[in-house]
């Protein structure tokens, strides 16, 4: 079994904010003037505040410390200056409790000439495996090909031995003899020290000066095949044996000789990116981004398990061997002005004075380093901006003591400042007293406190660690913007664009961003929203030295609103008084001149399309909540006139070149087939974007930005200018062409919308330009009032062909002249593509009552309740009461209608027909299919129910064969009277309760008139079309003084009259009710509609005939309360019980 | 209208019985454990329920169960991380498919509610059931003024009683939950809680809430509000902390909850809001200067201002109480001062909230849906939590 890290991620590194730090240097506990574990244990909170996430420890073993500790002489111990082995896995443990990682070096290419294996060696006879363990020979011109590079100390890779009689090679300094990895026995101990280290749980090694490892003569002994086996062979046996453990490769090489040392993702897991540093440093002082995006363009791919290991500043020189000698050049003039600076092939100095101190340069540099791809590794004190001492020796000026504070040693250590290893900073820039953790950790504007901030960041976001990166190739040089991306692997990506100003005064930059059209940035230090990205090109302005990160996100009116949130309007409104941010420069003002068109060319037409599928299920009158939005494409559209006040709006107010617009939108689902909706949507900007905001939240699709501020797209029933427009054009006949997005591509021809007024419509009512509002009302359509005069119903989901609704009224009102409907005033019709005519709009009288049918019948039944007549006595008192006689006489006028709608006509939509065997087997069949449907629905939710209802639930599913038997019976039936046009969706919501009628006896205390002949919206509109018998209405609505009964029932015993009232003779008193209402209804519908035999089958069949419809109708209602309100679940059920 | 059914899991009896369900059971008083076990019978067919309860007694008197062993786990009034780990144990052991975690007092729970939580894993997508209660308006305020809101704005869930003490789980949640709690277990925490719903909700794991009636809650040994608000919001805390980066994308909240299932149950006794506001006002008195460097100025303001408003009239604004809990969590994340110190500053607080509260309901408003309105603000504030958590600057408004 392979032995555990501190990580559960493999690949932890590639998210991992790593710290480089020399345990000398970080903390003296012991106050010898040496840093060692306990004081970096003690220091362990600070990094993970800090937010780092790996320890990088700089070699800590046994050394003659020539080479700052890279001259190692025992690879499994600790140096004794810096603590024990003990303190050592003191500290690992620590930091793994901080969920921290630990890498420490692999310094194999050499050891210390200290060294035992050293000593042995060259004592040891030529050809003994001692003697092997280096590299020996008897003259130093073997190898000649391969490079000096300590070039001021050395002059040769070889040193002679007096001792061996022999030269050893030393690619570095020549107290570090190489190891030579021809001999077995080197590979077997490098083994032993790695799995040394590993097994006592350190999770990374970084292999130093990997290209070096072997030599071959004719070469110049750099990246040799010979050394990459070696390396997979330490990886493999790292595979083999450990889990999630990391090797950093040391190679200061380009990127395409680094490549290799990823193998096929078998050697390297990380490796440093070593000329881009330099090349940061390049680009910030040139004002010119060319040489970073010039180095990653020479960067190759790396296997998906590789990261590159990015850094500003290490514990080396500013490395220079991989630029040009020109560049070199440059590099030394623009920061090494005094020689001191140089050491080697480059600059020894830290980030803060390399910058000249300067806070913004400090904080560019910082962006890029977290932001380019690749792991950020910091420099111990660089997050405070640590200075350097260009007087110490070699590169020990930027090695420093951490200045912690601004006592004594910097806080570093407690000894006498003489014994210090390195003298503290001292000068008055950079001093200790003047910068150490302590001041800036009390200091929030500090630029530990801002390092701190920017870590944090970056680790909210897996996409600068694991993302692809893209430049941007903006006009600007000045500027570098890059894209990066991470595809999550669910279908969504986290995009962040990346834009930083390399200048030290402030630049314009526009970004072709026309691939994210539609989406939001969102500045991601402050979660500030930027304009949305258009077609054109994204203009930013940068202060100097500035950058800026910005995900990008899906457009959304509010983005953490979810698609089928519906919250009190209130609440959002109150949500909505937060400021807003002002979005700036997103539409261009071309665009907006060429009105709609223009606006929806310039990515408009995305956005609507985009933001749909949230607001969709927000509106009341969306049919399809339950079902997934798969996506919402514009069709078609149609602007309306522009009304006069938008004619004559002050100039500036660009809304008013944007008169109101009915758009068809085809809504896909992830199942089933798609819907068609008419949503219209008008602009709204200034005080009336406000208001619609702040009084119709819900009706806002999305927000333009807009040249002049911030503007708002939303449903245009709240736009009065529309509602006036809709009334004038069927006033006055109008004919609207459509637009469509697949314009001119089709052969058909173009659609077009036809308004058309009735007879009935008094033309001078839409002149004199009636008050409008839209309606409240919950339902699937949008009312919109004009005064007390009209309503015009909007349909919102479009099914081809005239609706029922425009048909009956027309009929109704034309041609049977019945006075107990809203009279029909006009219609508006669209025709697509030569397609069918399909209903968009209907123009109806309105009618002054005192509420809909449901609601007085639920008044006056809780007023009986309240009457706390005696349940014995309720049989006398009931059929007396006024609710009963006004359900007899709405039975009165239920016949009445269907007689208006049997009238004789040659119109074959509405001749009455026989209802025969067929019609008959298709309602059993169809009453049979709702049945099944509706107790499979049953059995799902069974559990759910409480368990009064679950009882009868059960006591039903056990009747189920019975029941369907029954529906089946109907096909028995000889006679089964007629079919006629209906109304279809048939309950006492469908009326209105009217002022009494003077031509009507009966109707001396009150009327009805009966609404929306439409039939049930849920069933395709060739069904509601079909002629069926009237007793489906009267089944309709005895079903519906059931609900009423319930209902008030429950309003009752919630009341303050019911306090301590028992609900048994409370609920025996609304059943007595509820068997009163219904009788008186169905006897006086009986009496009426006998004025016409024939129309109704004799009694007996007629009882069947409505027992089967009654039958429907409960199991539909009982489908619709198991999906949408279980707690009526009780209702139909006992309903069917019952029957 | 009627529409098609969105919640399709529901299943029947038939394909409940073919599957495993391993139950736990807290310790309980014999009276309880039968009531529990005979509720129980109605879940699941014999041959697919296991139970696992400490108290092996139960086994000699119900033979036609199978009772297994559970680890006598230290009592508690919540489900520990002990719990969760022996619960993932036990279901491997015995093979089950799905896991119902009963918590103290369960014998409370009717046969419907624990048939529902059941079925909601064993018969549904859902990996995490969790109870909704039937509860007194009163009942569970730190719930409805902390846990809840900050679940639901920052995790996306629906839960209402985010920290219940029953839940239902697939074999997979019960698996996650058991490695999160094993890193508290590992250091000798076995008491720490752990969060399922943004367990759930990190793992894209389905959550689903289910009706489960009236439910006596088990209450801590020691009720103290200072220890219980400690364990349980600086829990949360640093769950939020460890989770910020996935909180703080863009994500879909659940719908608002309907009125119809919020069953509150009836108002007990009117309570008395005088001490609550009065320890409010001394603590405005006493603990500006913890305050001040927890709070930025605008909410200092509101406080000034609510510590002057009537008892009648002492009514928290939502948004004020949603911001002043995101900056305690931002100070809990920042370490401004002693986590201990911090969550004790937060006491007042929450009193203010609750007297507001009690206020609310007294004026004719609905508990829930105040609670809902909470949440609401939570919500909408969540942008000032992420601009603030991303960049914690004590210079703002």
């Amino acid at each position: 079994m392979k032995k555990l890290a501190s990580a559960t991620d493999p690949l932890w590194y590639k998210d991992a904010l790593i710290y480089e730090l020399h345990v000398r240097a970080f903390a003296d506990s012991n106050g010898d003037g040496i840093g060692d574990f306990p004081g970096l244990i003690s220091k362990l909170d600070y990094l993970q505040d800090l937010g780092i996430t790996c320890i990088w420890l700089l070699p800590f073993f046994p050394s003659p410390l020539r080479d700052d500790g890279y001259d190692i002489s025992n690879y499994v111990d600790v140096n004794p200056s810096y603590g024990t082995l003990s303190d050592f896995k003191a500290f690992l443990e620590a930091a793994h409790q901080r969920n921290m990682q630990v890498m420490i070096e692999l310094v194999i290419n050499h050891t210390s000439d200290q060294h035992p294996w050293f000593k042995a060696a060259r004592l040891a006879l030529p050809g003994s495996a001692a003697r092997d363990m280096y590299v020996w020979s008897q003259t130093d011109q073997l190898y000649k090909d391969a490079r000096i590079i300590f070039t001021d100390t050395e002059k040769s890779n070889w040193t002679w031995d007096d001792s061996a009689r022999a030269y050893y090679w030393h690619r570095f300094f020549s107290h570090q003899p190489d190891l030579n990895y021809d001999s077995p026995l080197v590979m077997e101990e490098v083994l032993k020290a790695m799995r040394f280290w590993l097994d006592m749980g350190v999770d990374g090694l970084r292999m130093d000066a990997i290209p070096y490892l072997v030599e071959r003569d004719g070469t110049s002994c750099e990246n040799l095949p010979e050394t990459h086996e070696v390396v997979r062979r330490l990886r493999a046996a790292i595979d083999t044996e450990y889990a999630n453990r990391m090797i950093l490769a040391e190679a200061n090489q380009w990127p395409a000789d680094v490549r290799p040392y990823f193998g096929d993702g078998d050697e390297c897991h990380m490796a440093f990116h070593f000329p881009l540093m330099p090349r940061i440093y390049m680009a910030l002082r040139q004002e010119d981004r060319l040489p970073i995006t010039d180095i990653m363009a020479q960067t190759p791919e790396i296997p998906g398990s590789c990261q590159w290991g990015l850094f500003l500043r290490n514990h080396d020189e500013l490395t220079l061997e991989m630029v040009s000698d020109e560049e070199r050049d440059y590099m030394y003039f623009a920061y090494s002005a005094d020689p001191r600076m140089r050491v080697n092939v480059g600059i020894r100095r830290r980030l803060a004075p390399l910058v000249d101190n300067n806070r913004r340069r400090i904080e560019l540099l910082n962006s890029l380093l977290l932001s380019l791809p690749g792991t950020p590794i910091l420099y111990y004190g660089d997050e405070i901006g640590m200075g350097d001492n260009i007087y110490l020796g070699d590169r020990n000026g930027v090695r420093t003591p951490m200045q912690w504070t601004s006592d004594r040693n910097a806080g570093f250590s407690r000894c006498n400042p003489a014994r210090l290893y390195f003298p503290v900073i001292m000068d008055p820039i950079y001093g200790y007293q003047v910068v150490n953790v302590e001041a800036q950790q009390s200091d929030p504007s500090s630029l530990l406190h801002w390092m701190r901030n920017m870590i944090a960041l970056r680790k909210l976001f897996q996409v600068f660690g694991r993302g692809t990166l893209a430049f941007l190739d903006a006009a600007n040089r000045k500027i570098l913007a890059y894209l990066r991306d991470l595809d999550r692997g669910d279908g969504t990506h986290e995009t962040v664009l990346c834009v930083a100003n390399l200048s030290r005064f402030a630049q314009p930059v526009s970004l072709d961003l026309a691939h994210y059209a539609g989406m939001s940035p969102v500045e991601m230090l402050g979660y500030v929203p930027f304009p949305t990205i258009t077609e054109a090109p994204y203009a930013l302005s940068l202060a100097p030295y500035s950058f800026l990160w910005l995900e990008l996100q899906a457009a959304s009116p509010k983005m953490e609103l979810c698609d089928d949130q519906i919250l009190d309007e209130e609440m959002l409104g109150a949500a909505r008084k937060a400021p807003e941010p002002v979005e700036q420069e997103g539409i261009a003002a071309e665009a907006l001149h060429q009105g709609w068109a223009g606006l929806l060319a310039a990515h408009c037409v995305n956005t609507i399309q985009a933001a749909l599928p949230a607001w969709l299920p927000r509106q009341r009158w969306f049919g399809a909540k339950a079902r997934t939005i798969q996506s919402a494409r514009v069709l078609d559209w149609a602007e309306l006139p522009a009304s006069a006040d938008r004619d004559t709006a002050a100039a500036g107010d660009e809304a008013a070149g944007f008169p109101p617009v009915l758009f068809f939108v085809e809504v896909a689902y992830a199942d089933g087939l798609p819907d068609l909706y008419q949503i219209p949507l008008a602009i709204a900007t200034g005080a009336d974007a406000d208001a619609v905001a702040a009084n119709h939240v819900n009706s806002v699709l999305s927000e333009l930005a807009f040249p002049m501020g911030p503007a708002v797209l939303h449903d245009a029933a709240f736009d009065a200018g529309f509602r006036e427009a809709l009334l004038h054009e069927i006033a006055r006949n109008a004919s609207l062409e459509l637009a469509g997005a697949d314009a001119g591509q089709s052969d058909l021809p173009p659609g077009h919308i036809a308004a058309q007024a009735s007879s009935a419509l008094d033309r001078t009512l839409a002149a004199q330009g009636l008050p409008s509002r839209a309606g409240t009302a919950e339902q699937s359509n949008t009312s919109i009032l004009y005064g007390d005069r009209l309503i015009l119903k909007l349909f919102r989901r479009l099914q081809p062909g005239e609706n029922p609704d425009v048909e009956i009224g027309r009929f109704l009102t034309e041609v049977a002249g019945f006075k107990h409907i809203a009279p029909f005033m006009g219609e508006i019709a669209m025709s697509r593509n030569g397609g069918a005519r399909t209903t968009l709009a209907m123009l109806q009288g309105l009618v002054a009552n005192q509420g809909d049918g449901w609601q007085w019948f639920l008044d006056q039944i809780v007023e009986f309740l309240a009457s706390g007549a005696a349940v014995d006595a309720s049989a006398v008192i009931v059929p007396s009461l006024p609710s009963v006689q006004a359900a007899g006489l709405l039975g009165k006028r239920t016949a009445e209608m269907h007689l208006a709608l049997a009238t004789p006509t040659d119109d074959r939509a509405f001749t009455a027909e026989p209802l025969g065997a067929e019609e008959l087997a298709r309602d059993a069949e169809r009453i049979e299919m709702q049945a099944r449907s509706a107790f499979e629905a049953l059995k799902r939710k069974l559990a759910e129910l409480d368990d009064a209802t679950a009882d009868n639930a059960a006591l039903l599913l056990t009747r189920r064969r019975e029941i369907l038997t029954r529906a089946r019976g109907i096909v028995q039936l000889k006679t089964a009277g007629r079919r006629i046009r209906i109304h279809g969706d048939y309950h006492l919501g469908q009326t209105l309760r009217t002022a009494a009628s003077s031509a009507d006896s009966d109707a001396t205390q009150g009327d009805f008139v009966l609404l929306d002949f439409e039939g049930e919206p849920a069933r395709p509109l060739g069904e509601r079309r079909h002629k069926q018998s009237p007793l489906k209405d009267v089944a309709g609505m005895l079903r519906s003084f059931s609900y009423a009964a319930r209902a008030a029932l429950d309003r009752f015993l919630e009341s303050e009259a019911a306090q301590n009232t028992p609900r048994e003779p409370s609920s025996a008193r609304a059943h007595t009710w509820e068997n009163a209402a219904s009788n008186a209804f169905l006897n006086a519908w009986r009496a009426a509609i006998a004025t016409r035999p024939g129309l109704v089958p004799p009694p007996e069949e007629e009882q069947m005939l409505l027992n089967a419809y009654m039958l429907e109708k409960a199991l539909y209602e009982l489908q619709y309360e198991l999906n949408n309100r279980p707690a009526w679940v009780g209702i139909p059920l006992s309903g069917i019980l019952q029957l | 209208m009627a529409t098609t059914n969105s919640l399709s899991g529901a299943a029947s009896e038939s394909e409940v019985a073919g599957d495993r369900l391993l139950v736990l059971l807290a310790a309980l008083p014999p009276d309880q454990l039968e009531t529990v076990l005979a509720n129980l019978a109605t879940c699941a067919a014999p041959d697919n329920l296991v139970i696992a309860t400490a108290d092996q007694s139960a086994k000699e008197a119900h033979p036609e169960l199978k009772i297994v062993p559970a680890a006598e786990s230290k009592p508690s009034w919540t489900v520990t991380a002990a719990d969760y780990v022996s619960a993932f144990a036990l279901a491997q052991q015995h093979e089950a498919k799905a896991v119902l975690m009963l918590g103290p007092e369960c014998g409370s729970l009717n046969a419907y509610g624990l048939r529902n939580l059941a079925n909601a894993v064993l018969a549904s997508p859902a990996d995490l059931a969790l109870p909704r209660y039937d509860l007194p308006p009163r009942a569970g305020m730190v719930n409805s003024a902390i846990l809840y809101p900050l679940s639901r704005a920052l995790f996306g869930s629906p839960a209402r009683y985010p920290l219940a003490v029953d839940l239902g789980l697939s074999l997979r949640m019960a698996e996650r939950l058991s490695i999160a709690a094993h890193c508290f277990t590992r250091l000798n925490q076995p008491g720490a809680l752990v969060w399922p719903v943004s367990e759930a909700a990190v793992a894209g794991m389905a959550i689903r809430e289910v009706n489960v009636g009236t439910r006596a809650i088990p209450q801590p040994s020691d009720p103290d509000l200072n220890a219980v608000l400690s364990l349980v919001a600086g829990s949360l805390f640093a769950d939020v902390d460890a989770k910020a980066a996935f909180w703080q994308r863009p994500r879909q909240l659940p719908p608002a909850r309907s009125q119809l299932a919020a069953q509150t149950l009836a108002t007990d006794l009117p309570a008395d809001v005088a001490p609550m506001i009065q320890a409010f006002r001394l603590a405005y008195s006493n603990l500006q200067e913890i305050w001040s460097l927890v709070l930025p100025p605008n909410a200092l303001l509101g406080l000034k201002r609510l510590s002057l408003a009537d008892g009648a009239a002492f009514r928290m604004p939502e948004t004020l109480w949603a911001r002043i809990v995101y900056d305690f969590l931002l100070a809990h994340r920042l370490r401004t001062i002693n986590r201990g110190h911090l969550l004790g500053a937060l006491i007042p607080l929450y009193l203010a909230w609750v007297a507001s509260h009690i206020n609310a309901v007294a004026s004719g408003m609905d508990p829930e849906q105040h609670v809902d309105a909470v949440a609401a603000a939570f919500a909408n504030e969540k942008p000032y939590l992420v601009a603030r958590w991303r960049w914690p600057d004590r210079f703002n408004p």
